[in-house]
């Protein structure tokens, strides 16, 4: 069975996601001991440099029309993922991630499952957002599954196709769903978190797909959910991010291990690029 | 493996801490029933000897630290309720160096505020750990917002309680007092990186610090807890009365009332009243009611 993970790029007019893609691709052959395969998904694959070639196990582009094409997040072309993977297990993830740390034992829990996703995030304190009433008012007050994409696993099964049918259907008619199921906190716009909480609610899969052990799981930066008092959007404002030469990261105080979520885009400075891009061609003669 | 309990007291102008010191002793023998060394300079310890001759026998060794390196002198501002207090000198610092002070091979430290009512800590003594602290004591006030006792500071590491804290003997622990005294040597730079508003430096922070790095810069490993709880009432507030050897009475403050209290009461729970004027005050009832 090929296992492996999937990241879905489109360039936008203010961030280089194919870059960000590129660098969490970089951190995951860097870190991971036995599943370490990457694939891109991308609009532009004419335009995928040839150095990210090398880092990516496979370039697909975008099967059918582009459903991001007028659109600023892009994320409209995410349900293709489970048509255009090339793993019999995959794990997609968002492209603002990177790998810290070998995680590759959580495979062997994930594989008992179709699906997996991650219902729980932690701080940079590796501490459990046990409630975000900030980022999350559209889950809470809307009693929906605490559902994350950034880190989902699929199976190719009927039951992952059935699934992500119904993903397929929410992210295309979203507004009718959206005016059914989001009834007490109206959210004006498509979030892919909301339709696998959705498709999980509407199928009643919440305790197949969610995991009982502390994994999976990810370091979710959103600055409202560190804990702090004070506070401004960017995490950046209150606390630094230090790479030393090896790839390793502290935010603030505290080495950070596993999967580091950053959400601000402008983390990943030609500097970081470049480290992570010299620690692969160190490791790799490449 | 010989045990026993380690004090540290310095007095300064107005607070007698030796004396804090003395009636600590005198509770925590009574109820663990294990020696108590007092850590002082000469000074603090010829006040208390005028004053209580017995502290020669309530005290299994006097260990003077008039050489000791580390006594760093602070600036610290002494409440005695909340609507009094007064800048004083602040000597207490040489926590750091309780490895190498104390005459134990297993050592519970305590601060000389804090009166030990119960048993409690007792399986210490019995227990397979070599290190014991809290991340969490308990405010008497069910009112106060007790976050400067959480973390460091907002963005910073967790909060630890070196008003009592157990050790063995060992390497590990040899390296863990090591690096206390770096960070007190080097405390300008740990208070930069560790975003540390209060300019006093606390043993509490100290450990804090000490103890993240050593746990690789992670909460990944907590510390392992004493086997008590302990209840802490503010320098802001006070000890109103002393009923027996096991209740005291507290004024703690009444939330956005500033001066005035409820009262509150504890029975049978170790107590570290912070306020040490309300201490001295009531030093001849707590000793009256221990005999």
């Amino acid at each position: 069975m090929s296992k492996g993970y999937l990241i879905l790029a489109q360039n936008t007019d203010t961030t280089d996601f194919l870059k960000l893609a590129y660098v969490n691709a970089l951190s995951i052959k860097l870190s991971q001991s036995t599943i370490a395969s990457v694939s891109l998904v991308t609009d532009i694959v004419d335009a995928v440099p040839e150095h990210y070639h090398k880092v990516f196990d496979n370039v697909i582009s975008i099967p059918w029309f582009d459903d991001a094409l007028n659109s600023s997040w892009k994320i409209e072309n995410r349900w293709k993922l489970y048509h255009v993977s090339p793993y019999d297990e995959t794990v997609i993830l968002d492209s603002d991630m990177l790998f810290l740390t070998d995680i590759s034992h959580w495979w062997k829990y994930m594989s008992t499952h179709d699906i997996c996703i991650t219902n729980k995030v932690c701080t940079y304190r590796n501490e459990t957002v046990t409630k975000d009433n900030h980022y999350r008012k559209a889950f809470i007050n809307n009693d929906l599954p605490n559902a994350y994409s950034a880190f989902a696993y699929f199976k190719k099964t009927e039951n992952s196709k059935q699934f992500w049918s119904l993903v397929t259907s929410i992210v295309k008619n979203w507004e009718e769903y959206y005016s059914r199921f989001l009834t007490n906190t109206p959210v004006a716009y498509l979030s892919i978190d909301i339709a696998f909480a959705l498709a999980i609610k509407i199928l009643g899969i919440e305790t197949e797909v969610f995991s009982n052990f502390e994994y999976p799981t990810f370091v979710h930066m959103k600055s409202h959910i560190q804990g702090w008092k004070s506070l401004s959007d960017d995490w950046r404002n209150h606390v630094g991010a230090y790479f030393d030469n090896t790839g390793a990261l502290k935010i603030g105080n505290y080495q950070q291990t596993g999967i580091f979520h950053y959400t601000e885009k402008s983390l990943i400075t030609d500097e970081v690029l470049y480290l992570y891009e010299n620690l692969y061609k160190d490791r790799y003669n490449g | 493996m010989s045990e026993g309990i380690l004090i540290f007291a310095h007095n300064n102008s107005e607070i007698d801490y030796a004396e804090l010191a003395y009636i600590s002793a005198r509770y925590v023998k009574k109820n663990l029933n294990k020696p108590v060394s007092l850590i002082t300079d000469s000074g603090s310890r010829e006040w208390m000897y005028k004053k209580y001759p017995d502290s020669v026998e309530v005290f299994d060794q006097i260990i003077l630290t008039d050489n000791v390196s580390l006594s760093l002198y602070q600036k610290k501002r002494y409440y005695d309720g909340a609507l009094s207090h007064k800048l004083l000198t602040f000597n207490n610092l040489l926590r750091s160096k309780s490895y190498e002070l104390t005459p134990y091979d297993k050592t519970l430290v305590i601060d000389c505020d804090l009166l030990i009512v119960n048993d409690r800590l007792k399986y210490i003594w019995e227990s397979n750990e070599d290190f014991m602290i809290s991340k969490q004591h308990h405010s008497i006030s069910s009112e106060f917002d007790d976050s400067e006792f959480r973390r460091i500071s907002d963005y910073s590491v967790d909060f630890v309680w070196a008003t009592a804290f157990y050790f063995v003997k060992n390497e590990k622990n040899n390296t863990f007092f090591e690096l206390c005294k770096h960070i007190v040597e080097n405390y300008d730079f740990y208070r930069f990186v560790y975003r540390i508003d209060n300019p006093l430096m606390r043993n509490d922070y100290v450990f804090s610090i000490a103890l993240h790095i050593l746990n690789g810069f992670s909460n990944e490993i907590q510390p392992v807890k004493l086997p008590a709880d302990i209840i802490y009432s503010l320098d802001r507030e006070d000890l109103y009365k002393v009923h027996d050897s096991k209740t005291f009475v507290f004024l703690t403050n009444k939330k956005n009332y500033l001066g005035e209290y409820i009262l509150a009461k504890t029975h049978n729970q170790n107590v570290h009243i912070m306020n040490k004027y309300a201490f001295g005050r009531n030093a001849d009832r707590l000793l009256e009611v221990i005999l």
